[in-house]
């Protein structure tokens, strides 16, 4: 095994527009190790949301190869996508996009159902919300809750499956700069004492400020990026 | 790959939650859309339903009466409404491997109660067979011997005598064929077997007492026969059959009904092809709900792919879900279904009683069967219906969901949707161009079902493309200011394929409808036509309201001087109709005079020559219908054989004509050569003409005052006769005039479903609609012109459908399925009228939602969802 979650070489994604292509991604060659809070920043349109619809395995690149936890994504059928978002990597989106019907512990039991898992269930939904201070809500519905709640419940329901791996898509988009300074700290603690990789889009300077690394992205190249909190410590 | 990523979880347990959490809360949050698409399956089922009920208790109600009336009987030999001579019970008795015979006759007559069905019996044959029939121990008569000595002696059905008040040595009048006659009640029966036929409106007489009064002398109806427990059935049989050659048809009681099956074949076809419609409508409907249902699921459906559930068990809730509606939709249109045909079944015996043949009291029985078959129909046509929404929600774009900025999915209309759509057309017009082809009926028929069903989908495909069009060319004249409709078309014209479902049911529905009339139209036309070619008369006489055909009451053949004595009367022409056995298919026997051929010729499609009339009124050849001839492959110049009281009879047909009696077929007989071997002097009508002088009304009251003391007759004149005759299609048709509201109401549940589902989609596009421009009258505008364009295009791809569908009917159904020819005749008034009604129909449905959308506060509609 690799010491990186994730690994990209040479990934572009062109999309058809009628009779011209749109390169929204391009050749683009990263590697993230494990353990790592990553920030990938850019104006809007600039293809980091692409990118990690391709990690996360929800858009397929035009060309290149990724790799996650060292397996090739190329190599895998939707299933097998599938499968891997149920128990590597965790999702979170700007709009929390939470079941309305359904309370806060099942919309984050979700990802466990999915799987099959049967026992414990309560058990590992209860841990998640504790863990984003949510355990006295669990039984709420989405409307019920405030956007930072919200967001909150959306980290656990990627939290319970206990991925080594979180994509966060601008998960503060929507949130207040106190909110989504809360969002960011429980992100940040689970690079900190779960060993989660962490890879957040943003276009928010202070966000990104949360990440160990920041990378740029502009009309879908990637620059390089520094190791911006090993260098704050 | 890490081993962790392999572990395949239980599909089913995914298949559970996402219905869980995704679907069973999207059905409560839209709770009336739910029920909506809920009644697409039950109306499709419930019209199946009630449609197979009542097919069978029809059939059943004859099939019962023929097997009651014949008890334990092993055999029985009958010849039609004609029946057997009486000597030939006793020649039966006596064949070997018989243990009883016994010879009954049956007959309806007249009182002042109602209709007063008798039997009549040899009280004091042989009891072994009457034991079955009507048991001793049921049957009260206190001096048997007087009761059969007296010949005015009938023992009632006790509810019945009760209810008319006749008690014991009560007398009462009554009119039968042989005229009128007074009857004393010398004993009762108890509701048992028989006696419960027919309303429990049943009389029993002894044998000669009924044959005179039914004007059956030295004939029984049928012939009993019980055989020996030890006797070898099969030469048994082979020896009857040598006996009855010539008289009537030997069979086995359980097996008579094949001849009702027939005769109720086109009833049948009408009603099948009627529910198959109800179903295709209904699957429509459910198609377009479910789409709707999951376009408005897609983001929950989109997260649940994102964190983990398969493509496979998302499409597999949809079935399931589908599955789901299509098993409660089935149990609640049995439900329906039963209490429709309980509703309904007496209207339709009642139909069938005046055209086809009287039965007893039809009764609707569920079978377990019909459960299974209705949880089958319901289940098929809600899953196939789920297909394309299955399809849709496996090719979801969970990123483009997911990013809450996709606008409403919109599915293209390109070129391989647009061949696709032509290709279906193209393979109905296909099964309908094969149809001719096939020589076994069933397989026609099922070409021409398939034929409907794939074409009424073609059209469904392509509906998004006449609505592009049509909303192309409104918008050429609709005026600028109006900006609900113009508005309404500019949505619909960026979107025309989401009202592919709607426009589709609308279009099955009023197609259904204008095919309904159009073959109403020619099979009316068409029939009045030939009765004013063929059997036009100044007055018909004849003993009921009903029409000259084999169920009407016959009169004496007596009275045919007695009515030509009458000033004014220039000729009278006796007419006879009953039904007989014609090489194993029951058909008519139409006889008249010869002179009344030539006088009023029948259209002839094929003939031995120009004096084939010669031959015919020697009685030496027939006339066929040529629904008839068909049947049998028969041609002008061919022989057919009819058992006749005269024993078997072997008879040219001299020519096949055009004859609209009876869909079963007709074969017509002159009067003189029918009674000379049938020995039958009743007459089913007398057709009068009058003289130059002769006043309809003057003649018709000299006609009554003459015979209404000794006989109930009913005379009606030329213009009433037509009048009945239309009746009596329209009665025919009376379920399916009823079946065509159902489609429109199931239309107009369409629609409104539509809206529904349109109004929850569209809620932020309505907000800003409402923010920026629209004050809440021109929403509702909005919406409403938004309904009426999507039905007026439904009704004119109804027209578009209908005319096809109509003339596969009228031309090739009705001759598959009774012979007969039509002339084609399409509603085009209606037809025309057609997009306006189903405009109004979809904005009348469309306005409770979008009235409702519009007082919707502001705040409300453009809040997250």
């Amino acid at each position: 095994m690799t010491m990186n979650a994730v690994t990209l070489r040479d990934v572009a994604k062109i999309y058809r527009r009628g009779v011209r292509d749109v390169v929204a991604v391009q050749c683009v060659s990263l590697a993230i190790p494990r353990g790592q809070f990553v920030a990938l920043m850019g104006p809007s349109g600039s293809g980091k949301s692409t990118l990690l619809n391709m990690i996360a395995g929800l858009d397929s690149p035009s060309s290149g190869e990724i790799h996650v936890d060292d397996v090739a994504l190329s190599m895998l059928g939707d299933d097998e996508l599938t499968d891997l978002r149920r128990t590597t990597i965790g999702v979170i989106f700007q709009l929390f996009n939470l079941l309305p019907s359904i309370t806060v512990a099942e919309n984050v039991a979700l990802p466990l159902r999915a799987a099959g898992v049967v026992a414990g269930v309560r058990e590992r939904v209860t841990q998640a919300l504790s863990a984003v201070g949510l355990q006295e809500r669990m039984d709420h519905f989405p409307e019920e809750l405030s956007g930072g709640e919200m967001q909150r419940t959306a980290i656990a329901r990627a939290l319970v499956i206990e991925p080594t791996i979180i994509l966060a898509d601008e998960p503060t988009g929507s949130l207040d700069s106190e909110t989504g300074g809360e969002i960011l700290a429980t992100l940040r603690r689970c690079v900190d004492e779960r060993g989660v990789t962490v890879l957040l889009v943003t276009h928010d300077e202070a966000a990104a400020g949360w990440a160990d690394r920041i990378l740029g992205m502009r009309d879908g190249r990637c620059e390089s990026g520094n190791l911006r909190r090993a260098a704050l410590v | 790959m890490p081993a962790r990523h392999t572990a395949r979880p239980s599909r089913t347990r995914a298949i559970f939650w996402l219905l869980r959490d995704v679907t069973w809360p999207s059905l409560r949050r839209h709770r009336l859309r739910s029920v909506l698409t809920l009644v697409g399956v039950v109306i499709g089922v419930q019209l199946f339903v009630t449609i197979r009920l009542i097919n069978r208790a029809t059939l059943g109600t004859f099939t019962r009466t023929i097997e009651t009336i014949a008890g334990t009987a092993d055999l029985q030999i009958t010849n039609g409404d004609f029946g057997v001579p009486e000597a030939l019970v006793e020649r039966i008795a006596s064949v070997p491997g018989v243990a009883s015979a016994s010879g009954l006759v049956k007959g309806t007559l007249r009182t002042q109660h109602g209709a007063l069905t008798i039997f009549g019996v040899d009280l004091f044959a042989d009891q072994r067979l009457r034991e079955t029939q009507f048991p001793r121990r049921h049957v009260h008569i206190a001096d048997e011997l007087r009761f059969a000595n007296a010949l005015d002696s009938i023992a009632l059905a006790s509810p019945w005598a009760d209810q008319a008040g006749l008690a014991l040595e009560a007398a009462f009048d009554v009119t039968g064929p042989a005229g009128p006659a007074r009857l004393v009640a010398r004993g009762t029966l108890d509701p048992i077997g028989p006696t419960t036929l027919f309303g429990g409106a049943v009389g029993l007489a002894d044998l000669p007492t009924a044959q005179r009064l039914l004007g059956r002398d030295g004939r029984v109806d049928e012939i009993d026969i019980a055989l020996a427990v030890d006797a070898d059935r099969s030469a048994t049989t082979t020896r009857l059959a040598i006996v009855a050659a010539g008289f009537g048809t030997l069979a086995d009681p359980r097996d008579r009904n094949g001849g009702f099956t027939g005769m109720l074949g086109g009833l049948g076809a009408i009603l099948g092809i009627t529910s198959m419609i109800g179903l295709t409508v209904g699957s429509l409907l459910v198609h377009h709900a479910i789409r709707s249902a999951i376009l408005q699921r897609r983001r929950a459906l989109a997260v649940a792919r994102a964190i983990g559930y398969r493509r496979v068990a998302v499409v597999a809730a949809i079935f399931v879900e589908a599955a789901g509606f299509g098993v409660v939709g089935a149990l609640v249109g049995v439900v329906l279904g039963i209490g429709a045909a309980r509703l309904s079944i007496d209207l339709v015996t009642a139909a069938v009683g005046v055209i086809w043949a009287r039965g007893g009291q039809a009764s609707v029985e569920l079978e377990t069967v019909d459960v299974l078959i209705a949880l089958a129909t319901g289940v098929g046509s809600a899953v196939v219906a789920a297909c394309g929404p299955a399809a849709a929600a496996a090719r979801l774009e969970v990123v483009t969901q997911l990013r809450g900025t996709a606008d409403r999915s919109r599915a293209s209309m390109g070129w391989p949707a647009i061949a696709f759509g032509i290709a279906l057309c193209a393979a109905g017009f296909g099964f309908f161009a094969t149809v001719a082809r096939w020589s076994s009926y069933s397989i026609q028929i099922t070409a021409l079902a398939a034929g409907m069903v794939v074409l009424t989908f073609g059209y469904a495909v392509l509906a998004p493309v006449v609505l592009r069009v049509l909303v192309a060319a409104v918008r050429m004249i609709a005026p600028r200011r109006a900006l609900g409709l113009c508005l309404a078309l500019e949505h619909l014209a960026r979107d025309p394929v989401r009202c592919r479902g709607t426009i589709g049911a609308l279009m099955a529905a009023f197609a259904f409808v204008l095919c309904v009339s159009a073959f109403v139209a020619s099979l009316g036309g068409t029939i009045l036509t030939w009765v004013d070619q063929a059997v036009a008369a100044d007055l018909y006489v004849s003993a009921g309201p009903d029409l000259p055909l084999p169920t009407a009451l016959p009169l004496p053949g007596e009275l045919e001087p007695e009515i030509a004595a009458i000033p004014g009367v220039e000729r009278v022409v006796p007419l006879r109709i009953i039904l007989a056995p014609i090489n194993g298919w029951t058909a008519a026997i139409r006889s008249q005079p010869v002179d009344q051929f030539r006088f009023r010729p029948f259209p002839i499609v094929e003939s031995i020559g120009a004096d084939y009339l010669d031959a015919f009124a020697r009685g030496d050849a027939v006339i066929l219908s040529e629904n008839l001839a068909l049947r049998f492959g028969a041609h002008a110049g061919d022989t057919v054989a009819l058992d006749s009281p005269s024993g078997r009879l072997t008879l040219q047909v001299a020519a096949i004509v055009l004859d609209y009696t009876m869909d079963i077929g007709t074969l017509m007989l002159d009067l003189g050569a029918y009674r000379r071997y049938w020995h039958d002097p009743l007459v089913t009508s007398f057709m009068v003409f009058l003289d130059a002088d002769g006043d309809p009304a003057t003649v018709r009251d000299a006609i009554s005052e003459r015979l209404s003391p000794r006989h109930l007759v009913t005379i009606i004149t030329g213009g009433e006769f037509k009048r009945n005759v239309a009746g009596a299609i329209d009665g025919a048709f009376v379920l399916t005039y009823a079946i065509e509201l159902v489609a429109a109401v199931i239309a107009g549940i369409g629609v409104l479903n539509f809206f529904l589902a349109e109004i929850v989609d569209r809620r932020r596009e309505i907000g800003l609609l409402r923010t920026v421009a629209l004050d809440r009258a021109q929403l509702l505008r909005t919406l409403v012109s938004e309904a009426m364009v999507i039905g007026a295009c439904g009704g004119l791809l109804a027209i578009a459908w209908g005319w096809p569908l109509a003339r596969v009917v009228v031309t090739h159904s009705t001759r598959l399925v009774s012979g007969w020819r039509l002339g084609f005749a399409f509603p085009w008034t209606m037809a025309l009228a057609m997009p306006v009604v189903v405009a109004l129909t979809a904005g009348l449905a469309a306005w409770l939602p979008a009235r409702a959308t519009a007082r919707t506060p502001l705040r409300r509609l453009v809040g997250v969802e």
